[in-house]
């Protein structure tokens, strides 16, 4: 019976490991998923003593690209005047709970907080909830340094026409508040592409330029762009995804924006 | 991935074809499962093939909500056995039988197909309804009495890796850690 025990023993042994014994890749949560991540990130962030600058490590897409992530979070660590990291969507590549932990286990050994924004393959398969679970809802905001930033799901094309953004969650955000003085935006999908609800967009882009909103930031397109592309006063910009190995440092001092690129 | 559908169906049909292969015309054994990434908890029935050398099975497994559910998940299995140690005149040991899993989750979160937007592209090129696995199981086999109502019981222990981890980590081998994404389940199978 020398088997028998020692495969009870094996049992017994691999139910006290972590995460080994899956339910399915498209559970939603394990009993070690971390969860709010975003609204913790954001707790530690307005703890932190502001200055006149606020220094973003700006960058998306880090899906699948593991090796790139470890490297970036080496990098962004070595640069002090960081204030945090903008994640601007598709954290997953197949919507799997898994590729969230993965990514998180990585993320976590930032020093500087990181927010992160939903992305379309995030919402794939029961992504959308693995990724409110473990990052908080897909629209929300956060005030920093005078700068309120608004977070919001534009991932239109996973969605019945003209549900997605959320127009209405989107006005109700820019209100005259004290403490306000800018608008920055970050979602995943900018409005000038056509996985965007092309529905929405004329009024998505209207509503930035009623609120003179200072820079809109923005994944899915892989590449860094930079520029107006309405002609109406408004930039929109476009970070590089993880494989390009190169991420926007962006400093904003009262209005004025200006960026680098750091490669890693 | 039509070819991947068609390795699901098969193995789900080869269990129906075997039905006239079997004496009594009734599955060999029922099985149930814990985990396994085919649900919380599965229950399924399946065939002794190849003169035993093999078996395969069809399971329904279900994730309750509070385990990361709701899902439903309809799996077929199909294991080679290359070793199958005798222990003692009524225990068997298997130490690594070698197999394919096929799964498929319902519900309309899961797409069968790429969306109409997307047709004609590859930019999902899976699908999210259908995992192939590659397996290993370990197991304990006890004959019992005979007059009892099973003839034997085997409990087992099976590791499984499926096609979108195994991606991933074949891109990152250097980050990722292929111990965590390989996942566990552990099961009893009582032949009758």
């Amino acid at each position: 019976m020398k088997y028998c025990e020692r495969l009870i023993l094996l049992c017994v042994l691999l139910l006290g490991c972590e995460d080994v014994f899956e339910f399915s890749p498209n559970q939603t949560f394990d009993r070690n998923s971390p969860v709010n991540l975003n609204q913790q990130n954001i707790i530690r962030l307005q703890a932190d003593q502001t200055d006149d600058t606020i220094t973003i490590a700006f960058v998306g897409d880090c899906q699948r690209f593991y090796d790139e992530v470890t490297r970036f979070v080496d990098k962004v660590n070595a640069i002090q005047s960081i204030d945090f990291v903008l994640l601007a969507g598709d954290i997953s590549d197949f919507g799997l709970l898994e590729e969230f932990e993965q990514i998180e286990n990585i993320f976590s050994r930032l020093e500087k907080p990181y927010i992160g924004v939903v992305g379309n393959h995030d919402v794939q398969a029961k992504g959308e909830q693995t990724f409110e679970r473990m990052f908080g809802p897909v629209n929300f905001s956060f005030i920093y340094d005078s700068v309120k930033f608004i977070a919001h799901n534009t991932n239109g094309r996973e969605y019945p026409p003209g549900l997605v953004p959320d127009m209405q969650w989107l006005t109700s955000q820019f209100t005259d508040e004290p403490g306000i003085k800018r608008f920055v935006t970050l979602s995943h999908i900018p409005p000038f592409d056509k996985d965007f609800d092309e529905t929405l967009a004329t009024a998505y882009s209207t509503l930035f330029r009623e609120h003179h909103v200072l820079i809109s930031l923005h994944g899915h397109v892989h590449r860094f762009k930079d520029g107006y592309p309405y002609n109406d006063g408004i930039r929109y910009m476009t970070s590089h995804s993880f494989d390009k190995r190169s991420f926007v440092v962006l400093k904003i001092a009262g209005n004025d924006v200006s960026y680098s690129l750091v490669d890693y | 991935m039509k070819a991947a559908s068609l390795i699901l169906i098969a193995i789900t049909l080869s269990a129906s074809d075997l039905l006239a292969q079997t004496r009594k015309g009734t599955p060999d054994y029922f099985v149930l499962q814990y985990a396994g990434s085919i649900g919380y908890i599965s229950a399924g029935i399946g065939y002794d093939i190849i003169k035993s050398r093999a078996r395969t099975s069809v399971h329904f497994g279900t994730v309750p909500k509070n385990q990361g559910g709701p899902l439903n998940v309809f799996c077929g299995k199909f294991f080679y056995i290359p070793w199958n140690i005798r222990v003692t005149d009524r225990t068997y040991f298997r130490p690594a039988d070698i197999g394919f899993m096929a799964s498929y989750h319902m519900g309309e979160d899961f797409k069968q197909s790429v969306p109409d937007y997307f047709s004609g592209s590859n930019y999902y090129w899976w699908h999210t309804s259908l995992r192939l696995h590659l397996a290993t199981e370990t197991s304990f086999s006890v004959k019992m009495e005979p007059n009892r109502f099973f003839n034997s019981v085997t409990g087992y222990i099976e590791f499984n890796v499926n096609d979108l981890y195994l991606i991933s980590y074949i891109s990152n081998a250097r980050t990722l850690d292929i111990s965590e994404l390989v996942k566990g389940g552990v099961g009893a199978r009582f032949n009758f």
